[in-house]
């Protein structure tokens, strides 16, 4: 591993069941990449997205982030994860959502935040009141509030029309710039066509050598 | 395939499959139990009226069956009906007896029997038993067989040869054995654990020269005393007595009942052997009197707890319908697929009924097994039979198929409903149940305050369920608007879980003020019965007090002195002072007299009572039952008792509200008038007479009366003191032991079973099983929120744990909701059921205008155990939200 490594993984197989989602994985990413996770649905995509996160272990392999398993950050300052479903609290706002990693901590919300992805109108609304894109947007908004150093987003402009997406691409490469690995798992295009890493997976097999 | 994966659904569903399940015992047990417990009260009442009659009781009362006759027994008319005996069933082998009954039949001539041998003559009547050595107290049984036994006091030995002598009439016979006989009695002694010869008392003949002392007598078995005394020309009365079965059934009595009726009409038109008995043939029994005594008092019980019956089972039922609802809204995409598949609603239904077939047999089969486990534990104390329990199975039966019918209607309404859907022309809004259910609980409420009617209806039953669900709408309510003041967070760093809950109570979910109004009405419901436990309980003793007074309540003809036969005599020259050497009777310490006059008073020309007591000895042996009433009449007993100050008799008043502000009263009892001086206003007391009634004591009262104080012996029975006064014995112990014959002895246990008090018993349990049933369904309605809220906020709160909140607090967050909630619906309960004490009374109290009232109020040991229940619940709850789903599976999008 070299110093530059902030994300890497040793021949990493994962079993759910009787199938194997991701077979012999290897990989390693520096910090201030945006790098892709491409490949067709059912590929193992959001799989090794939840596998850096820490979220479970692999079936076998290493899943190391800033040189620990994966499986030991419980910081989101350290790894952030926007899963497939947001997964926000119903019950707090959009504002609320987006910035409580921060007010957990006792830190002040970048004031921007809100704005860059369009959410200033929606700050005091209930997210159970919001449509499934403006929720997605306040996921990223809460993935990215604390700068955290590896970023993970699983399908971040799945329910984005267009000029949200462009808010949701200036975000990221915003995020990348202030250092941040950000790992995203997609099939859209644009987001590709900006990626300083793509990895295609194919079958649960990385085709491109790390 | 999916008919066969419908079967097997049970087993896939996890934790919601178990409150399936629950569902199902719960309606299996509310339809199942009213047949058990039927049963169970019918032979508890009957088991009670048997238990109820004396020992010494007569035939006619008694659970047995006695035919009486002068043929013998071994006569072709008698062991016909000796047969006919033995086939009624559930009775004993008939006991046969015989005793002499000549010295009876021979009307005024003189008539004696003796038993003599050399020099020793003693007065002796034959008196025949089916085996003597088996039915005697052996105290020497050196002689051969076959002949007769004698008390041993009167000191013949066996082996002898005595002469047996009626008038001119001789037989002789040899000496079996002897006998003991009770301690200064001639009655035989009973063997131990054996009541029999103490039974027969009263039918042993009397001696030859006295008609106050029961003969010796010359005991044989049946042949031997038919010889002896045809030898002797003397008559046997024959009988033959059949006791009912221990432990028998209502039904078997009755059945037993049935067959006795048939036997005493033969009896009654027969002719035995073809002649006419010299003493006429005749059945006693009072089995069918007892059994009739239990029907009707089981009957009244019914028709108290019949409407709480068809509660527990509609609400059971609607525990059903309300976990099918439960389990649409949690499968509705499911249902949305099977009709996009092109399942149609019939079929949807069909499938669900299969699927919910498995847990409704198990389900309504356990609930026959629970409810038979709740009848025989904690219903009345009667057994439950076959009669019952095969139709109490079918009931059960019936509710798995009530149950499978809602299983299969609410789906298929619901697949119909996406089959076609309507074009919302404005937005679909939910159901506004609580607001009909707070103008339904306010105008039953309101109707049953202001019913004129003294008896409650059927439909007054429900005011307070529709009260505590009243209270949880508003609970509920209260708790959103009061989470909701402050809605924003304070600046600066998010600390504890409070902020979390609070935002989360705050959301007018109307899941969450459904499941606070289900558990309002439970927990309400338990508390309710409980407390009205607690008060039906405490009135019922206090009410038994106060008709009976005491345990045992002797009316003497004529005064006191024939307790005391040094009682001093009324002087010939009428005075008003105290005649020397008058006394009151002594008495052991479980005895006093009490002396009840009438009273009149020019306070309003009514009549009263006036009780004389030794306020010592009162205080000790009257009933107090267990109430505040009685209690404050006991207190106030205690200023009876000091030294009676000069010219004053102070008095305590019961139950006379129109000398309410009345501290002196003008009384006269005919013999005296005066003044009572009333230091004490009581609304009951001990011995009550439906009349206000003024309790003095005797040391300050009788001294004013002087010839006519009662305790003096009457020169003339006949003369008249123009007083009415009665003297009673009041005991905690009989009166047997007192040398006294009383005109009659009224006692606490007869008023106990009343019918109306025998119902208030069984119906009170019966009412804390449905209470504490529908306490449990506020359990499951707490169980059934927790898991649907954590199943829906899981990924939620998987990420709020990720983003910083952490585990710990999470979870804390978790159950200060889960604690508040609870709370907040006890708090409710509490305040719903206070809210219904003022009408407690009118729905309680089957008798309102006896005394004491009913008192309703709300109990420690009640709110304890409600509050136990609470926290229970919310335990249980806090396991439902540990959920056991992979994080990962929760984060993927694959609806």
């Amino acid at each position: 591993m070299t110093t530059a490594d902030l994300v890497r993984l040793d021949q990493v197989t994962h079993v759910r069941g009787a199938t194997t989602v991701l077979s012999d994985v290897s990989l390693s990413l520096p910090s201030a990449r945006l790098a892709v996770l491409a490949g067709r649905s059912g590929s193992g995509k959001s799989t090794l997205l939840h596998l850096m996160a820490g979220v479970m272990p692999p079936t076998s392999g290493t899943v190391l982030v800033d040189g620990k398993p994966a499986v030991s950050h419980h910081e989101w300052d350290r790894v952030a994860l926007l899963p497939q479903r947001p997964a926000l609290a119903p019950e707090l706002t959009v504002a609320e959502n987006a910035h409580l990693p921060a007010r957990l901590r006792g830190r002040t919300p970048p004031p921007d935040l809100l704005t860059r992805l369009g959410l200033d109108p929606l700050a005091d609304r209930p997210t159970h009141d919001t449509s499934l894109g403006e929720q997605q947007r306040t996921a990223i908004a809460r993935t990215l509030v604390l700068t955290p150093a590896v970023a993970l987003l699983d399908e971040p402009t799945a329910h984005q029309d267009d000029e949200h997406v462009s808010l949701v691409l200036d975000a990221l490469t915003s995020a990348v710039t202030e250092g941040t690995l950000v790992l995203v798992a997609t099939h859209d295009q644009r987001i590709i066509d900006l990626a300083d890493d793509l990895l295609p997976l194919h079958s649960g097999r990385l085709e491109v050598p790390a | 395939m999916l008919v066969r994966a419908a079967f097997g659904a049970l087993f896939r569903a996890g934790l919601w499959s178990v409150l399936v399940v629950l569902a199902f015992v719960v309606a299996g047990t509310a339809c199942a139990a009213p047949a058990m417990f039927a049963e169970a009260g019918r032979n508890a009442a009957f088991q009670a009226g048997r238990d109820a009659v004396p020992g010494t009781a007569r035939q006619d009362d008694a659970a047995l069956v006695r035919l009486t006759g002068s043929r013998s027994p071994r006569s072709a008319g008698q062991q016909r009906l000796l047969t006919e005996l033995r086939t009624i069933p559930h009775l004993s082998e008939p006991r046969l007896d015989g005793g002499s009954a000549g010295k009876e039949l021979s009307w005024s001539k003189p008539w004696s029997s003796t038993v003599e041998t050399g020099a020793k003559k003693e007065q002796a009547r034959l008196y025949a038993v089916t085996d003597p050595a088996a039915e005697l107290v052996v105290a020497d049984a050196g002689g051969p067989p076959g002949g007769v036994w004698l008390p041993e006091p009167l000191g013949f030995r066996p082996g002898e040869t005595v002469t047996i002598t009626v008038d001119k009439n001789r037989a002789t016979a040899t000496v079996t054995g002897l006998y003991t006989v009770v301690p200064g009695g001639r009655r035989p002694a009973d063997l131990p654990g054996s009541q029999s010869w103490a039974l027969r008392d009263r039918d042993l003949p009397f001696d030859s020269k006295s008609t106050s002392v029961k003969a010796n007598l010359i005991i044989a078995d049946v042949p031997t005393t038919e010889r002896l005394a045809e030898q002797i020309h003397d008559q046997i009365l024959w009988s033959a007595e059949s006791t009912l079965d221990p432990g028998v059934t209502l039904e078997e009595a009755r059945e037993t009942g049935r067959g006795v009726a048939q036997l005493r009409r033969r009896v009654a038109g027969q002719s035995f052997d073809g002649g006419q008995d010299a003493v006429e043939g005749r059945l006693a029994s009072g089995i069918g009197t007892i059994a009739e005594q239990a029907r009707v008092a089981s009957e009244t019980v019914r028709q108290r707890t019949r409407p709480i019956e068809w509660a527990a089972i509609t609400v059971a039922l609607g525990t059903v319908l309300a976990m099918v609802l439960l389990s649409v809204r949690r499968r509705v995409v499911e249902v949305r697929h099977a009709v996009g598949s092109g399942v149609v609603p019939a079929a949807v239904g069909g499938l669900w009924l299969a699927e919910h077939l498995l847990p409704a047999l198990l389900g309504s089969a356990a609930g026959w097994g629970v409810a038979w486990l709740l009848v025989t534990q904690a219903g009345p104390p009667g057994p439950v039979t076959a009669t019952s329990m095969l139709p109490a199975l079918g009931a059960a039966g019936l509710a798995a198929l009530a149950g499978l019918v809602i299983a299969a209607v609410v789906p298929a309404l619901a697949a119909a409903r996406y089959v076609r859907p309507l074009p919302p022309a404005t937005p679909r809004r939910p159901l506004p149940w609580a607001t009909p259910v707070l103008v339904i609980a306010l105008a039953a409420g309101a109707g049953l305050a202001g019913s004129q009617d003294q008896a409650v209806r059927n439909v007054d039953l429900l005011v307070p369920l529709l009260a505590l669900a009243a209270a949880g709408v508003l609970a509920g309510l209260l708790l959103t608007r009061l989470t909701g003041l402050r809605r924003s967070f304070r600046a600066g760093r998010l600390r504890g879980a409070g902020w979390l809950t609070r935002r989360r109570l705050a959301d007018n979910s109307g899941e969450r003020r459904l499941a606070v109004a289900v558990m309002t009405a439970g927990l309400g419901m338990l508390l309710f019965a409980l407390c009205a436990m607690t008060a039906a309980a405490t009135t019922v003793d206090d009410r038994v007090a106060v008709q009976a007074g005491a345990e045992f309540v002797a009316v003497l003809d004529g005064g006191s002195a024939q307790l005391d036969p040094g009682a001093a005599e009324v002087p010939e020259e009428p005075t008003k002072d105290p005649v020397p050497g008058v006394r009151t009777p002594p008495l052991p310490a479980y005895a006093t007299v009490v002396w009840r006059y009438d009273l009149y008073s020019d306070l309003d020309g009514t009549q009263r009572d006036l009780l004389v007591v030794d306020p010592v000895k009162f205080r000790e042996l009257a009933l107090w039952g267990s109430g505040p009433d009685l209690a404050q009449a006991r207190a106030a007993l205690a200023r009876l008792e000091a030294a009676p100050e000069a010219g004053r008799i102070l008095a305590i008043a019961a139950a006379d509200p129109a000398a309410a502000t009345e501290s002196r009263l003008p009384a006269d009892t005919g013999s005296w008038k005066g003044m009572l001086d009333v230091v004490a206003h009581v609304a009951a007391f001990p011995g009550l007479d439906a009349k206000p009634t003024y309790v003095v004591s005797e040391s300050s009262f009788f001294p004013h009366l002087g010839s006519a104080d009662p305790r003096l012996a009457a020169r003339d029975p006949n003369a008249a003191d123009g007083a009415f006064v009665r003297t009673l014995i009041w005991s905690s112990q009989g009166i047997d032991k007192l040398d006294v014959q009383p005109e009659r002895v009224n006692t606490a246990a007869a008023v106990r079973q009343r019918d109306i008090y025998v119902a208030a018993n069984r119906a009170r349990g019966y009412q804390v099983a449905v209470a504490a049933y529908l306490a449990l369904l506020a359990v499951l309605a707490l169980c059934v929120h927790a898991q649907r809220t954590a199943a829906t906020r899981r990924a939620s709160d998987l990420m709020l744990i990720r983003v910083g909140l952490g585990r710990g607090r999470a979870l804390r967050a978790r159950l200060l909701e889960l604690s508040l909630l609870a709370a907040v619906a006890l708090a409710g309960a509490v305040a719903g059921v206070a809210a219904l004490l003022p009408l407690g009374t009118r729905l309680l109290d089957d008798e309102p205008l006896r005394l004491p009232p009913l008192h309703f109020d709300l109990t420690v040991p009640a709110l304890a155990i409600t509050a136990a229940v609470t926290m229970a619940a919310v335990f249980l709850a806090a396991l439902f939200t540990t959920s056991r789903s992979a994080e990962e599976a929760s984060y993927r999008d694959d609806g």
